[in-house]
């Protein structure tokens, strides 16, 4: 019975491994499909295909992070195979003009910024390209490291910080517009910060 | 490090991606420089909206029950694979989950702590020590204690209730210079042996569990083991 009992250990250490993640592994897979329905069925196949690579899993390495990284090339492939554009490269427009500016937002800015609503951050999310979601999600809302996330995307660590510097900026920008849109039609916006409107 | 180099190393510094030697030059700087702190503190506090807004969303449980019994239909699928076939996926699938249910053990309650630090988002009261306990007095379902005194460095944030094994347990969340951790707190399994802090590390985090015949706390961090075993109550060190 001894492969009885090995098949089973393993599964169980698999479970214990790995199930504690879910809640992460459904997070991501909703930030690359925006789909409930598609997030279902990516996270049951990522879990299928963990399992039966369980064995290449080296034990104290981030579990998290190759779960991700399984996700990640599921779904690629997926894309792939169904002809549809992968990854997308290009700035939306207006928005590239950013990259230049180092400085941060003015204070005023900032305020407006921090003052979005949980959906409106979702939103801004959402509206970044592929590959730029990716990266501010895998390090702002999972805490994942830079070379973690360059492992779950396979790229190389100087373009999950730019990536990072220029989806953070998007993500801001497309607040701040939404921000300003919101208050000069004098509605009111909820505050997200405590001390939102304090000044430098 | 100064104000004009300092916006360059924003991301990396709240990222924690700068060696100790960089990070330290920031923080000097930060303690004279007013303005400079604002930057940071600006942009620490939309990653904090980002995160604490974005990571409520939870997997549903259906689809968690789904991958569970696929784990275990697979595990006994496996094993059994020309049987399976020719025996019909169904009665084999079947027969694997009863069998599996059965054998498996309880999950051990480090892997508990583990997750239940990783639920940050389902934090329930977030406040100071007499405002946790005030929200705890009423709802604990059993006799827990605030497993650990406030310090100049350890502080007590919040906490929520959960379940260990089936008995009620307490998290608590703790802020120790800058870095979260939790510490889980439930009543014994009836095997439990008093003595030195058992410590390990699971899934890219530290942990730490002790406690005497009436309550017994894990407390998890991401921190090394050495610092971790600092935080741990003297009496319960080796």
């Amino acid at each position: 019975m001894a492969i009885w009992k090995s098949r089973k250990s393993n599964s169980e250490r698999f479970k214990r491994e790995a199930l504690p993640h879910l809640d992460a592994v459904y997070r991501f897979a909703l930030t690359m499909t925006h789909d409930g329905a598609l997030a279902d069925d990516l996270v049951q196949e990522t879990y299928m295909k963990a399992l039966a690579a369980f064995d290449s899993f080296q034990e104290g390495t981030n579990c998290k992070a190759w779960l991700f990284r399984i996700l990640r090339n599921t779904f690629v492939n997926q894309v792939r195979d169904r002809r549809k554009e992968v990854v997308v490269e290009e700035i939306p427009e207006g928005l590239g003009a950013l990259w230049a500016d180092s400085s941060s937002f003015s204070d005023p800015e900032s305020a407006v910024i921090l003052a979005s609503t949980r959906q409106q951050l979702q939103n801004a999310l959402n509206a970044l390209p592929i590959d730029f979601r990716t990266a501010v999600s895998l390090s702002d809302i999972e805490g994942l490291t830079y070379q973690e996330i360059a492992d779950v995307m396979a790229t190389p660590i100087g373009t999950v910080m730019s990536r990072l510097y220029r989806g953070r900026r998007m993500m801001k920008e497309y607040l701040l517009r939404q921000g300003q849109q919101s208050n000069s039609q004098g509605k009111v916006l909820s505050l997200v910060g405590s001390k939102t409107g304090r000044g430098g | 490090m100064d104000c004009e180099h300092l916006p360059k190393y924003v991301d990396f510094f709240l990222d924690g991606e700068l060696a100790d030697v960089e990070h330290a030059a920031i923080e000097a700087h930060l303690q004279q420089c007013e303005s400079c702190r604002e930057v940071i503190s600006r942009e620490s506090r939309f990653r904090a909206a980002l995160r604490q807004s974005l990571r409520t969303v939870v997997a549903p449980g259906s689809l968690r029950d789904q991958i569970e019994a696929k784990i275990d239909s697979a595990g006994k699928s496996r094993y059994l694979p020309t049987l399976a076939y020719a025996a019909g996926i169904a009665l084999i699938a079947g027969l694997g989950y009863a069998v599996v249910a059965n054998i498996i053990a309880n999950p051990g309650f480090e892997e508990q702590a583990i997750a239940f630090h990783q639920q940050n988002e389902k934090t329930e009261i977030v406040g100071n020590r007499s405002e946790v306990d005030s929200f705890l007095k009423i709802r604990a379902p059993f006799s827990y204690q605030v497993p650990l005194e406030d310090t100049g460095d350890i502080k007590l944030v919040g906490a929520r209730l959960a379940t260990v094994g089936g008995n009620p347990a307490v998290v608590f969340l703790y802020d120790g210079g800058g870095r979260r951790f939790s510490v889980t707190q439930y009543k014994p399994p009836s095997d439990w042996q008093p003595g030195p802090a058992r410590i390990g590390r699971q899934e890219g985090y530290t942990y730490a569990t002790y406690g005497d015949g009436a309550l017994v706390q894990t407390l998890v961090g991401d921190m090394p083991e050495a610092e971790l075993t600092k935080i741990v109550p003297a009496a319960w060190q080796k």
